[in-house]
């Protein structure tokens, strides 16, 4: 098992160096000049000459008249003590840009995800247990429906009623601007605007899970041990969650933990619609912004996350399907 | 087990959640407004919230909530490092005595709440000394007193080397005498910079720049706190006589070498000290002299929150302000009119798309008692920008021809829904020049009015006489020209145009797939790319790769903007080697439009009758080579919750001003 960990450990750091290689020559290659844009809207305040000179300055500071393998060795010299550089946009650390969205991002995916959790699994059960009926049916319809609407629709609808309509939410941000009041009524307000992305982000996620767990549980239920399971007179719901649920769950895993992983993701369009600061909104702004310190720090950190995720999904396999081992 | 595995994997989770939602920093309540003071918690009055409804503003008439579409970013120090326009305009109400100030009206005027009326001296070599007294009483917000080391400070500080070190973008001296030589820190003497003694000081333009239309703003500086920006005791101020300089360690700090030692305690002290500056340009609360001052700034929420500052005088007729507090935060276009509606915000400013202003307007029509708006000209233009150094467009007939092509009043009102209008030059109908010259405008500029047929007689005029052949131009088909070494040039404009740009999408409708521009013989290719590629292209910038230096384009829609105190001193320049660095974009070398364009501002600032002369006679030129063709100019609306009262905006002003005098009721 630890010699099967090392040997992924060793590959995850492969894989790493790799894609860092591609997403810096990918980054660098874009067509544009970093340091125009940068003191471009400064132009017509500065005289030709000084103009020119912060021209070659801000050039020689973003390391760009250097070799491309000069300036990835330095930035990989500097990303491996978590030095990202300067971010474009807001001229500071891309460390500091990042760390206040992936906190928020972090904290509200967390509720999500155990609240999806709570959801899908269940639900999926018991519409796998109750098959063609009218509450299968109807949850059917529903997940086709989450699935069919787009979210920033969903969202909106959420937010007209519940907070433009009947006034019972924050329309959106992360708490009341110039809130006064002392820090537990500070954080009750903040909770408070996060019911409605919470909830957005809830509905929208439940349909896929659902529905996979639903799939995964009636492959389970057909299956021949579960009718030995029954004629050996066992209580129907030691059938399904100690015989049906267990075999069910090594595909569902894959699902869950990604979803799980999933909580250091944004949802850019749920982050845009009620202006949260989170990862996703970030990764796009500054992708539009051409920020791309932050963006390479951000895409790096979920090569990261995924190789991650993807090691702990195959470990998962062994400790759920005592047939599956990890040593090889 | 996989049951007791998932309850565990659960239960971990939900205590993980709730560990760090309980230990997450959070955000500490509004403190109390004094600089200098650390805000304690539970401090603030208790308001229940439970009581409130979420939309807290509705009702209150002592902050006003500010929606941008750009989100404050907590930098208090722009432009000196980035230039955000959010993050300006907050500097720009926090910053105060500057020694000019701008009326309501748009005039530069002395500050007399700071300063007396200033000395002014034309000096032998054509130089001019602007010498300020200062007035006594000053302080900043902290209650430090301002003296004339404050104003001195301001200028070396940010024209300093040291600036540049630490990676900002020292630019605030650039025309005294003097400048490029402290900048460069070959001296470290501040020539045009002095510091007369605890209450005076001067500043001398270098004689290359004045006299100047805006020459006051040259010397229009406020103070800056050395303490407070490079740490107690870091830095001070001092005259011998020949010009202002550092004294302390700041003077002698430098930027380390490749060859320095990492371990000497040269390069530590250099980047404590840069460290603690670029920490400075975010720290909250601030040492500032403006109407307003700086509470917080929570990056989480990215919202930042002034109030007003107690200690401020006023600015030039001693208006100090009269919203308590101020809050900037971003809003989304999708639902800022949700977020106005609700009170989330209680301003939406200068809002220019045509859907945007519709909704307002529905806005309005559903309550017109609690909603209010302003509109105003934009001081600016969406432009077709002609390159006119090769190509079809080198010549004046075809750029005329290509603006008769276009029905611009169609075009403004599709793209601004009917809030915009069209101008004839590079002006904007705000601009008092403008106002006070419309009629002689009107009546000597061409409005190049919709026609094919002045289209194709300009062609005609222009030699697009021939097909692909050398025959004489039969009606349909491309038209060529014959150049002077026998080849000949279709009629074909390569047009480029950035990606995603509403602008561009109207323009291939209206222009490129215009039935008439092909029926006048023309073609138009559109390419489109990201900005900072058409920058390329239109810097001609072969260090980004060879194919830019090939002329390729002869046709990009852009936009500009005229602020206050905008001349277009290097825009028509003659000079390759200023052009090569991107200034008269256009290439259009035409030595009359030149010297129109750089005189039209070299007069005294009390010279408003020769300047506006000087500018006609430029604004026709321009009307009459038509380097651009302006497409669109808006007419900007402000909506707002009608507890915003007095609030007059103006696109040539900043809403810093507006702001200074609205009142809440």
């Amino acid at each position: 098992m630890l010699k099967y960990v090392f040997k992924r450990i060793l590959y995850m750091i492969f894989v790493f160096s790799v894609m860092s290689i591609l997403l810096f020559i990918l980054y660098n290659g874009i067509q544009g000049d970093p340091a125009r844009a940068e003191i471009e809207p400064m132009k017509m305040k500065l005289e030709p000459a000084q103009y020119e000179q912060l021209y070659r300055e801000t050039r020689a500071r973003m390391g760009l008249d250097d070799p491309l393998v000069t300036r990835y060795t330095r930035w990989l010299g500097k990303t491996i003590r978590l030095d990202f550089g300067q971010s474009i946009r807001y001229q500071r650390p891309v460390i500091d840009v990042v760390k206040p969205p992936l906190q928020f991002t972090i904290k509200i995916n967390i509720f999500a995800v155990i609240i999806g959790l709570a959801i899908t699994i269940p639900l999926g059960i018991f519409t796998a247990v109750k098959k063609n009926s009218i509450f299968d049916k109807s949850v059917q319809v529903f997940t086709i429906i989450g699935y069919s609407i787009p979210v920033f629709i969903t969202a909106l609808l959420f937010m007209y009623f519940f907070a433009v309509r009947w006034r019972l939410l924050p329309l959106n941000g992360m708490e009341t601007p110039n809130f006064k009041g002392t820090a537990a009524e500070l954080r009750a307000d903040q909770i408070r605007h996060l019911i409605l992305p919470l909830i957005v982000m809830t509905v929208t996620s439940l349909a896929s899970i659902t529905r996979y767990v639903r799939a995964a549980m009636m492959e389970a239920l057909s299956m021949d041990y579960i009718k030995t399971a029954r004629a050996k007179g066992l209580k129907e719901k030691a059938v399904i969650f100690s015989h049906a649920w267990r075999n069910a769950l090594l595909p569902v895993i894959t699902l869950i933990i990604g979803w799980i992983m999933s909580i250091f993701s944004g949802a850019f369009i749920i982050e845009s619609m009620f202006n949260l600061n989170g990862m996703g909104k970030l990764y796009i702004d500054s992708l539009y912004a051409k920020d791309f310190n932050v963006v390479l720090a951000v895409q790096l950190f979920y090569v990261l996350i995924a190789l991650i995720g993807n090691l702990l999904v195959d470990l998962s396999y062994g400790v759920v399907d005592p047939r599956v081992r990890v040593n090889e | 087990m996989s049951k007791k595995l998932i309850m565990a994997l659960l239960s971990l989770l939900l205590v993980f959640t709730l560990i760090l939602s309980g230990c997450s920093p959070a955000q500490q309540p509004t403190p109390p407004p004094a600089a200098g003071e650390t805000p304690a918690e539970d401090e603030t009055p208790a308001e229940d919230p439970a009581e409130e409804p979420p939309v807290a503003s509705e009702e209150n008439l002592e902050q006003l909530i500010i929606g941008s579409s750009t989100e404050p970013t907590g930098d208090f120090a722009t432009p000196y490092w980035q230039n955000n326009a959010t993050d300006n305009l907050i500097n720009s109400l926090t910053a105060g005595y500057s020694t000019y100030d701008v009326t309501p009206a748009g005039e530069y005027v002395v500050n007399t709440t700071a300063v007396e009326e200033p000395v002014i001296t034309e000096n032998e070599d054509g130089s001019k000394t602007y010498e300020f007294t200062l007035k006594e009483g000053l302080t900043y917000n902290d209650g430090t007193p301002i003296t004339a080391k404050d104003y001195v400070a301001s200028a070396l500080l940010w024209s300093s080397k040291q600036i540049a070190d630490f990676e900002g973008k020292p630019s605030a001296g650039i025309h005294l005498v003097g400048f490029d030589a402290f900048r460069n820190a070959e001296t470290n003497v501040f020539a045009g910079v002095r510091l007369l003694d605890d209450m005076k000081f001067s500043f001398t333009i270098a004689d290359e720049f004045v006299p100047f239309f805006y020459e006051v703003t040259d010397v229009a500086f406020g103070p800056t706190s050395l303490d407070f920006w490079l740490g107690e005791g870091v830095a001070d101020v001092a005259d011998d006589g020949e010009g202002a300089y550092f004294t302390g360690e700041f003077a002698d700090l430098k930027a380390p070498g490749e060859e320095d030692d990492p371990a000497s305690e040269d390069f530590a002290r250099f980047h404590e000290i840069k460290e603690y500056v670029l920490k400075q340009r975010n720290v909250t609360p601030r040492v500032t002299a403006g109407p307003y001052q700086v509470v917080s700034y929570n990056a989480s929420t990215k919202t930042t929150i002034l109030t007003l500052n107690d200690k401020f005088l006023g600015n030039f007729e001693g208006q100090k302000g009269n919203i308590k507090d101020l809050v900037f935060k971003k809003t989304e276009d999708a639902t800022q009119f949700d977020e106005l509606r609700t009170g989330v915000v209680d301003l939406l400013s200068a809002l220019g798309g045509g859907a945007d202003i519709n909704a307002g307007m529905d806005l309005l029509e559903e309550d017109d008692e609690k909603f209010d708006f302003i509109s105003y000209p934009r001081a600016g233009y969406g432009k077709l920008l002609f390159i006119c150094d090769f190509g079809p467009t080198q010549f004046i007939e075809v750029r005329h021809a290509i603006a008769h092509l276009l029905d611009r009043n169609d075009f403004a009102a599709a793209f601004t829904g009917g809030y915009g209008s069209v101008v004839n030059g590079p002006y904007g109908e705000g601009q008092w020049f403008y106002k006070e010259s419309k009629a002689e405008l009107d009546s000597r500029l061409n409005n190049y009015s919709y026609s094919l047929d002045t289209a194709v007689a300009l062609l005609e005029q222009a030699g697009f006489t021939k097909d692909e052949n050398g025959n004489d131009y039969a009606g349909t088909g491309l038209r060529y020209r014959e150049m002077e070494d026998g080849t000949m040039l279709p009629l074909v404009i390569n047009w480029l145009s950035t990606e995603n740009n509403p602008v561009s999408e109207l323009l291939v409708t209206k222009l490129q797939n215009n039935e008439d521009v092909a029926a006048a013989g023309i073609k138009i290719e559109q390419t489109l790319v990201d900005f900072n590629e058409l920058l390329n292209w239109m810097y001609r910038d072969t260090s980004m790769g060879e194919q830019y230096g090939v002329p390729t384009y002869h046709m990009m829609n852009l936009a500009s903007n005229f602020p206050l105190g905008y001349a277009p001193t290097y825009e028509w320049t003659l000079d390759d080697d200023l052009i090569a660095l991107g200034y008269n974009p256009n290439r259009l070398k035409d030595q009359e439009l030149y010297d129109l364009s750089r005189n039209y501002s070299l007069v005294d600032p009390s010279d408003t009758e020769g300047f506006r002369e000087r500018w006609v006679e430029y604004i026709v030129k321009w009307n009459e080579l038509l380097p651009e063709v302006p497409l669109y100019s808006n007419e900007y609306h402000s909506f707002f919750n009608a507890k915003l009262k007095n609030f007059v905006v103006d696109d040539n002003l900043g809403l810093e001003i507006a702001l200074l005098y609205a009142t809440l009721e």
